[in-house]
């Protein structure tokens, strides 16, 4: 079968949009109030090691996706386990983010609907996109991705007579921890999320591109991420985290001349296509571990079942949307650490050493044959 | 074969079409009752009693638009709002109601507590604006006889959004009263309407704020009081400046129209004392000369401009004054300035913010600037050769 590819412009538009979708509807964590937007740039920073790890070891393995590189680095036994977990993680962050969705359209737009239907409809268009693959999806991304950016930009200049700059005074009022911390919930939710794609990034046509591929991906959703919470913050002001949903609260301000009002469905659009990209790519890469796990020939022939028990998945998982919130900002981060740091950098290491001694071994060989001549 | 799968799938598709083209719980037009404005009042017994004023739409060649009241009663705003069905028969739609209007012994109770619900529910927005009514209860406003076809909620929208070149009242919606009583330890302001006999008939007025301390009602101001409470705030978008001065012994008043102001507060940190600054610059042009007197000529100009600025500056602070005597109320947001300046000053003053507003010193200075004498050049009532 011939190899999927994508361009590093795909790549880049999945990552964009991969790590808006949820963020954007959800917000940043509030606790650090009207510095939320510093949490944001802050999460951002902390990222960076991880994003250079990630990139490290895919520019080490190039054409090999994580589960390939987990066999190659620590053998095959423990190689398999690891790839349970992260198989077990990205299958859990779709059901996450399916069920935040599920929660936007329950609580706002459908509130008398049963969840189980927008996320049967979601969940349905997602394992379509898993089954076509990462080359289609990201073809699709990048159709899509510049409407989106016309809609945020659109959107941001039309809240410009709301805004209260003074809202984002003072900086730093409560002191730099609460942004620490909730700058360490961004890093998790969504900035390490991007752990994932080193499942999908084997297609990736340049094997030298990892590094830009994820800068530029993480940069400019990090952007779009600050600019979006200080318009929330500028137009909602203290009552930011008083909302489940600022971005729809905010958006809803919006009124021109009477006319112009009432689009906060674009933020939902957004909100959708995000979701969208993610669980699918959620899906795609928990069908590939158990690919590799099972020795199977393609993730395709299983990744419907996956779907549906995503989608199963995603409406037991919480009772309720405060479990919700308390998992998303609270619980998140800890939970996900050892599959967002802990185990790339272990991962890291060991492939450093291994392809030191490799390269040592072949400048021996050089050597030697230098020598023979 | 493929014909056949092809058949069945066109056949799929046309099917679902049919079937699923709808929502799952649509609603006709007619089947629920869209909610204009909402009046709040407590019965005796402790229960909310909800005043819904709701769009009637007839029928006929000419289609108009009337209203009718709705009531409900309830432990809580949403239980009076759904008890309004066994009255209506029809669901009630609150994403267009305009106005919200508090009596004035709920607003004495707490207005938080009755916001929230109005706040959280998704279909009820947060534009709505709201008002606290002088007259005895909320539900009189709309129990007024007509004088419009207007829908009165929908009207007193209106009056709201253009008492702006009034500067008599300020536009204060859900969401903007949550922030503001929630920044700091600011207390906050919302605009009254009152009922006002006018040649046999009664009409609605909105001039004047309540003041909202500790999310209770502590007291009302005036229109004109208003007007310079919005300069402090610096929210002054239009409205008339009135002055009087004596020539040759006889008044002559003038008004002047505002065209634009802007004020800046700042606060003055020497050691531990805490000051205030204000600057208000406001430019105007005369609008109206009823007596004698050159004001036009530089001399009188300047002169006017002069008094003008005074008046200003006294008006203002005698409303702080009476606004820190009577409620040691903090509606000006100086707290809020004060955090946002110099955050920590506030955090060493926030606790006892309210004690710490009363003796604060407050520095007012007030400039008016005369850009035009709208279209005539000079004073009709003068003689062209003095």
């Amino acid at each position: 079968m011939r190899k999927e590819q994508i361009i590093d412009k795909e790549a880049i538009c999945l990552l964009i949009s991969f790590i808006i979708g949820s963020t954007l509807i959800v917000g940043v964590s509030g606790s650090s109030k009207n510095d939320a937007w510093l949490s944001s740039i802050t999460g951002f920073v902390m990222a960076v090691p991880v994003l250079l790890i990630y990139s490290r070891i895919l520019t080490l393995y190039p054409q090999k996706d994580l589960f390939d590189i987990l066999t190659l680095v620590i053998g095959k036994i423990a190689g398999k386990f690891v790839t349970v977990v992260y198989t077990l993680y990205a299958f859990h962050l779709g059901s996450l983010v399916l069920r935040n969705f599920g929660e936007f359209m329950n609580s706002f737009a459908m509130p008398e609907t049963p969840m189980i239907i927008p996320l049967v409809a979601m969940g349905m268009v997602c394992i379509i996109a898993a089954r076509l693959g990462v080359e289609v999806l990201g073809r699709t991304t990048t159709y899509f991705l510049p409407g989106i950016f016309l809609i945020l930009l659109i959107v941001q200049l039309l809240a410009l007579p709301q805004l209260h700059i003074n809202y984002l005074k003072p900086v730093l009022g409560n002191g730099i921890t609460p942004v620490l911390k909730d700058g360490y919930s961004a890093f998790a939710f969504p900035f390490a999320e991007t752990v994932v794609f080193m499942g999908v990034f084997d297609a990736l046509k340049t094997p030298k591109s990892p590094k830009k591929v994820y800068f530029l991906g993480v940069v400019i959703a990090a952007a779009i991420i600050t600019i979006t919470t200080v318009r929330n913050i500028a137009v909602l002001g203290n009552m930011l985290g008083s909302f489940y949903f600022p971005s729809y609260e905010a958006v809803s301000r919006i009124s021109i001349g009477n006319v112009i009002e009432r689009i906060e469905i674009t933020v939902s659009f957004v909100f959708v296509f995000g979701v969208f990209v993610k669980t699918s790519v959620c899906m795609m890469v928990a069908g590939k571990g158990i690919e590799k796990l099972l020795n199977l020939k393609s993730y395709r022939s299983i990744i419907i079942q996956i779907g549906v028990l995503m989608i199963l998945f995603a409406q037991i998982i919480y009772d309720n949307i405060m479990q919700m919130r308390l998992w998303a900002f609270k619980v998140y981060p800890y939970y996900a650490f050892p599959m967002q740091v802990i185990l790339p950098v272990i991962i890291w290491i060991i492939a450093e050493i291994k392809n030191r001694k490799i390269r040592k071994m072949y400048s021996n060989a050089d050597q030697k044959a230098e020598d023979q001549q | 074969m493929k014909r056949i799968k092809a058949t069945l799938l066109t056949l799929m598709l046309l099917i679902s079409c049919i079937f699923f083209a709808g929502c799952l719980n649509y609603r006709e037009v007619d089947e629920f009752s869209i909610v204009a404005g909402v009046a709040v009042d407590k019965e005796q017994s402790g229960q909310y009693k909800l005043t819904a004023e709701v769009v009637k739409i007839g029928g006929g060649k000419d289609t108009k638009t009337t209203s009718e009241l709705i009531t409900g009663e309830g432990k809580t705003m949403f239980d009076a709002a759904r008890n309004m069905i066994s009255v209506s028969g029809k669901k009630l739609y609150w994403s267009h109601a305009k106005v919200l209007i508090l009596s004035e012994t709920v607003a004495r109770e707490g207005v938080g507590k009755i916001l929230d619900w109005y706040g959280r529910d998704p279909e009820t927005r947060e534009e709505t604006l709201i008002l606290v009514s002088q007259a005895e209860t909320a539900r009189e406003i709309f129990d007024i006889p007509e004088n419009t076809e207007d829908i009165k909620s929908f009207q007193l929208g209106q009056i709201i959004t253009n008492e702006k070149s009034l500067s008599k009242a300020p536009k204060t919606d859900i969401l903007q009263f949550a922030i503001d009583s929630q920044s700091g330890k600011a207390a906050t302001v919302i605009p009254t309407i009152g009922l006002k006999q006018a040649e046999k008939k009664t009409v609605a007025q909105i001039m004047g704020v309540a003041i909202i301390k500790d999310d209770k009602l502590a007291g009302m101001l005036d229109g004109e009081e208003t007007k310079y409470l919005s300069f402090i705030k610096d929210e002054i978008k239009g409205g008339i400046l009135t002055e009087e001065v004596q020539v040759r012994g006889t008044p002559t008043r003038i008004a002047l129209e505002i065209f634009g102001s802007k004020t800046k507060t700042s606060p003055v940190i020497q050691g531990n004392d805490i000051q205030m600054n204000i600057d208000i610059e406001t430019t105007v042009s005369i609008g109206e000369i009823s007596g004698n007197g050159n004001f036009i000529e530089e001399e009188g100009r300047v002169q006017l401009e002069k008094l003008a600025g005074a008046v200003l500056k006294q008006r203002v602070e005698a409303l702080i004054e009476k606004i820190k005597m009577q409620y040691g109320a903090d509606i000006f947001g100086f707290g809020g300035k004060l955090r946002e300046d110099r955050v920590k000053v506030w955090n060493s003053v926030s606790s006892n913010w309210n004690d710490v507003f009363k003796s604060l010193k407050i520095n007012v200075t007030a400039t008016v600037h005369i850009k035009n004498s709208a279209g005539y050049t000079r004073n009709l009532q003068e003689s062209e050769s003095s």
